[in-house]
């Protein structure tokens, strides 16, 4: 893997980062709801204690002598905030919001032709208001001739007043619109009591009452129950005075039991107890045994207003808020579910709700009668108090705090990852511009590498490891260029022995000129010293011959000359030269006069010669070698020609690549012999490409090898230059 | 009366292998191994032949010096450098400074006496009159073999040995192309392909130096030169 890659994966680390900010945030936020929960609750209790230590106060709320009742028996009347007009229309309890409570005839076999009957009451002032809906597919209307109180489906309201003991009434309508509420008397005589008003309509499912009588009415006991009239003096009776309104007869029957319903209602002076302890923004409840509100203080605040988008994410982020169940304020009277229930039960609970932008925490302590440490022996379980706060965990330091906190975060988090991976990035760079001078400096010329070579201004390890590079560059270049000279050198130190050697050779021939027979084996003896000097001489010359084209190049002068011609020339002379392979001259495009170029044409030659020479001895015999001429534009030359002479050989191995053209770089393996006709053989020290390469250079251009669909490609580029582009060379020897 | 022939070498070895092969052959010969001897010999009595190596033990250039000495002491005198290096400046720097040949130290002995004798008779001929069938006549061109002297356009052109010899091949057979090996041969010489350019080059420009629009002489890519008759 590269290191721009590594360091890219490495980075990914920082994605941490968030993610342990997140997880602090959430952990904040646990702590001060926490904290908050701790201060409703001890609220809570405190509210409870007080409370459950005032006796009377109780008493009066009747919290303390409801251990037996049923609450399915008791009926809620809300506090209404204003009166509804009663004229049988149910639209104004639309708008007061009240969860109606709905009973079933055929509790256990409910089928769609039961008897429903949804019930809402209400107080207001001194008076109690009650709408009826029923359900009822089949509908009868009080007969005028029945000796009954009602014939027809009616309501039965049963209560217990003071001083009036028990007393049935039956709620009828000859035909929608007024009702009547008659009842009979001690000795059993229908009477009609006014103070009960309401109103008869027919809807599309059955039919809707709306009555209105004096609270007082309802003191002691109440219960109603709506009764369908079936066909054969069957009877079917949903309601809380259930149990006894099916016999038949109904409230008809002269003796009939004490009604155990109760209705339910807000106690004043137990709230005005609460509200004591009534902040700001905080609704505080006490509800009976059954859960049922009796009384109620304060208010909720209204909801926040909507906050910047960022700070709202993290908010809902911090305290996980898509998690929290939604705020559902209860309309029926009762508080059944959350921490009501659990504290019903004897316990402290608490449940936060999500409400729009903000939490809702609903804390719910129980509520003792003769709390225990007001002293008394045994303490009974009377109800809960239960608060609820629109509450924001973060208030208290202010939304801003949790902002500020994210953003310092982020902004350290971003600076630490810039910072890690500006340093990280900067290493890295510096390791890749090494690594790339170090392959450039394969395929540059030593000065050239050395001056592009990196320096490093931070004197690190990394400075020193580009400065041992450089050093031993340095000394591989130096060895190179000993190698180099060392040919030159040798030539030059070994022809002198080598002209001892073939000068006393001569003359020992000349001392025989008149050859006897016994010198004969002298004479085949010199024959082979001659012959073995010879190839030394060869070898010698081979050895300089890279001084040589150095030398010549410098003293070259360009001229004109047809590039097309020498091409065309030399491939007709190598057709002679090298009968073994066939020789082909490519010239595109063969347009006279474009190849009119300023070159110097023996270098020229002496390359092709080189590379023809190489074609040859590596492409198989009777094989075409092709010398192409090309004109074409450069990015890096301009318009240049490209000169290439192609064989179809084997390709050149890998392990060569990019030193192809190094001086004393041979792909010739074995070592240089006498070739079976008995000439000596050419001598290759690896000098050939690295002659090309110099030529190349020579005339401004560079050479390059590649292998083809079928052998291999050598060519040189170097740029057109017309005879008025350059000027003359000086000429320096005349 | 015998020649002589005075060797200018710091290698004994070789010194005594050339002066066998020119002793056997007739000449007197005469050796010195740095430059001062060889002055002060030269100072008592000009040789008729120097063979001067280039490089003299320390003194590397010391063969040129010598050179210029000797050629501004006697004009006439023929002049061989002999020498380890083979490169063209070296030739180059050799032939400018007067030299009549330059040779390298692996040539054969053969190649080399008849170098030497070729400078002779070019010697004898200039002290004789012209023979008139010993000239070859081409346009503008005259060579005469014997003087070994080449005119053009009535011009005397003034051709170091080898130079001589390329070009009479040339012109012999005009319009043939003559390989380099070919003129080596004709020049008695043996000298790499590179040295062969640079004389036909020197041949070029001395031409060109009397007429500016000489053209005669002809490269053939990658087959050699050859002699362009008058259009």
């Amino acid at each position: 893997m590269k290191l721009r890659r590594q360091l890219a994966l490495i980075s990914l680390i920082a994605l941490v980062l968030p993610w342990a900010l997140g997880q602090y945030l959430q952990v904040f936020d646990r702590l001060l709801r926490e904290g908050q929960i701790r201060a409703l609750s001890a609220t809570a209790e405190a509210v409870a204690a007080r409370l459950g230590a005032d006796t009377a106060l109780l008493d009066n709320a009747q919290l303390s002598n409801r251990a037996s009742l049923d609450a399915d028996l008791e009926i809620y009347a809300h506090t209404l905030t204003s009166p509804p007009m009663v004229d049988g229309d149910g639209q104004d309890w639309q708008v007061l919001a009240l969860t109606p409570r709905l009973f079933t005839s055929d509790v256990n076999t409910a089928t769609d032709d039961s008897l429903t009957f949804k019930l809402s009451t209400g107080v207001y002032g001194d008076s109690l208001f009650i709408l009826a809906e029923v359900t009822d597919h089949e509908r009868r209307f009080h007969h005028s001739g029945s000796t009954h109180l009602a014939s027809g489906d009616h309501l039965i309201i049963a209560n217990q007043q003071k001083l009036r003991g028990s007393r049935y009434y039956a709620i009828r309508a000859q035909a929608p619109g007024r009702i009547e509420a008659v009842y009979r008397d001690s000795v059993g005589q229908r009477q009609t009591d006014y103070r009960i008003r309401g109103f008869w309509r027919e809807t599309g499912e059955g039919y809707q009452v709306e009555l209105r009588m004096p609270l007082t009415m309802a003191s002691e006991g109440f219960a109603v129950s709506a009764i369908s009239q079936q066909s054969g003096a069957k009877r079917r009776a949903a309601g809380t005075a259930s149990p006894w309104a099916e016999v038949a007869g109904g409230p008809d029957v002269g003796v009939l039991p004490g009604t155990e319903g109760r209705l339910i209602q807000q106690q004043p002076l137990l709230g005005d107890a609460l509200s004591v302890f009534a902040r700001p923004g905080m609704r505080l409840w006490v509800t009976d045994r059954q859960g049922w509100q009796v009384a109620q203080a304060g208010q909720l605040d209204a909801v926040t207003p909507s906050r910047q988008p960022l700070l709202q994410w993290l908010l809902d982020f911090a305290g996980n808020r898509d998690a929290l169940p939604p705020w559902q304020p209860s309309h029926s009277g009762r508080l059944q579910q959350g921490p009501a229930a659990a504290a019903l039960n004897g316990t402290v609970d608490y449940h936060w709700y999500r409400n729009g932008n903000d939490d809702i925490a609903s804390v719910a302590a129980p509520l003792y009668l003769d709390w225990p440490s007001a002293g008394a022996v045994e303490s009974q379980l009377a109800g809960a108090v239960v608060i609820e706060q629109r509450l924001q965990p973060w208030q208290g330091l202010g939304s801003s705090a949790l902002a500020r906190l994210t953003w310092i975060s982020a902004i350290s988090g971003a600076l630490l990852i810039i910072v890690l991976v500006g340093y990280a990035s900067w290493l890295s760079a510096r390791i890749r511009r090494l690594s790339r001078a170090a392959n450039e400096a394969q395929s540059l010329p030593l000065p050239q590498a050395l001056k592009q070579w990196p320096h490093y201004r931070l004197n690190d390890e990394l400075a020193d490891l580009s400065g041992q590079y450089r050093t031993l560059l340095t000394q591989v270049h130096g060895h190179t260029d000993y190698l180099k000279s060392l040919t030159g050198k040798l030539s030059h130190e070994l022809r002198t022995p080598l002209a001892i050697v073939r000068s006393s050779l001569d003359n020992m021939a000349a001392n025989v000129d008149t050859p006897r027979a016994s010198d004969e084996p002298l004479m085949v003896y010199l024959e082979r010293a001659r012959l073995g000097s010879e190839r030394l001489s060869a070898i010698i010359t081979a050895m300089s011959e890279a001084d040589r084209v150095e030398a010549s190049i410098k003293a070259s002068e360009p001229e004109v000359i047809d590039l097309a011609e020498l091409v065309n020339d030399m491939a007709a002379a190598y057709h002679s030269a090298y009968p073994n392979h066939r020789f082909t001259a490519t010239i595109s495009p063969a347009s006279t006069g474009a190849y009119q170029s300023l070159a110097t044409p023996e270098l020229l030659v002496q390359l092709l010669d080189k590379l023809v020479d190489n074609a040859t001895d590596f492409s198989p015999a009777d094989t075409t070698i092709e010398l192409q001429l090309q004109v074409c534009q450069d990015d890096e030359l301009g318009l240049s020609y490209r000169l290439s002479v192609c064989n179809q050989g084997p390709g050149l191995p890998p392990e060569l690549e990019g030193r192809l053209f190094n001086s004393l770089t041979s792909l010739r393996s074995g070592p240089s012999g006498v070739n079976p006709s008995g000439q000596p053989s050419r001598v290759h020290l690896g000098l050939g490409l690295y002659i090309v390469e110099l030529i190349a250079h020579a005339h401004h251009g560079r050479a390059r090898a590649h292998n083809t669909a079928d052998g291999v490609c050598f060519m040189i580029e170097f740029p057109a230059r017309s005879p008025g582009m350059s000027a003359k060379r000086p000429e320096t020897y005349r | 009366m015998a020649r002589t022939i005075a060797i200018v070498e710091d290698e004994q070895a070789i010194a005594d292998n050339y002066r066998d092969a020119l002793t056997r052959l007739g000449y007197r010969v005469n050796h010195y191994l740095n430059r001062p001897s060889a002055v002060a010999a030269f100072n008592q009595a000009l040789p008729d032949l120097a063979i001067i190596d280039v490089g003299l033990g320390d003194d590397v250039e010391g063969g040129f010096e010598l050179c210029r000495e000797l050629r501004s002491r006697a004009p006439e005198l023929p002049i061989v450098f002999l020498t380890a290096r083979s490169d063209e400046f070296d030739v180059i720097s050799g032939l400018r400074l007067g030299a009549d040949d330059y040779l390298t130290k692996d040539i054969g002995q053969a190649h080399m006496l008849a170098r030497i004798n070729a400078l002779f008779r070019r010697i004898d001929a200039l002290r004789q009159p012209a023979r008139a069938d010993d000239t070859l006549t081409r346009g503008e061109l005259r060579i005469n073999t014997s003087r070994m002297s080449v005119h053009w356009r009535e011009q005397p052109i003034d051709l170091t040995v080898t130079e001589f010899w390329i070009l009479h091949s040339l012109a012999l057979h005009p319009g043939h192309v003559k390989n380099r090996q070919q003129l080596m041969d004709a020049a008695n010489v043996v000298l790499d392909d590179n040295t062969i350019t640079s004389h036909i080059k020197r041949i070029r420009r001395k031409f060109s130096q009397c007429d500016d629009s000489f053209d005669r002489i002809q490269t053939a890519y990658g087959m050699g030169y050859r002699w362009r008759e008058a259009p």
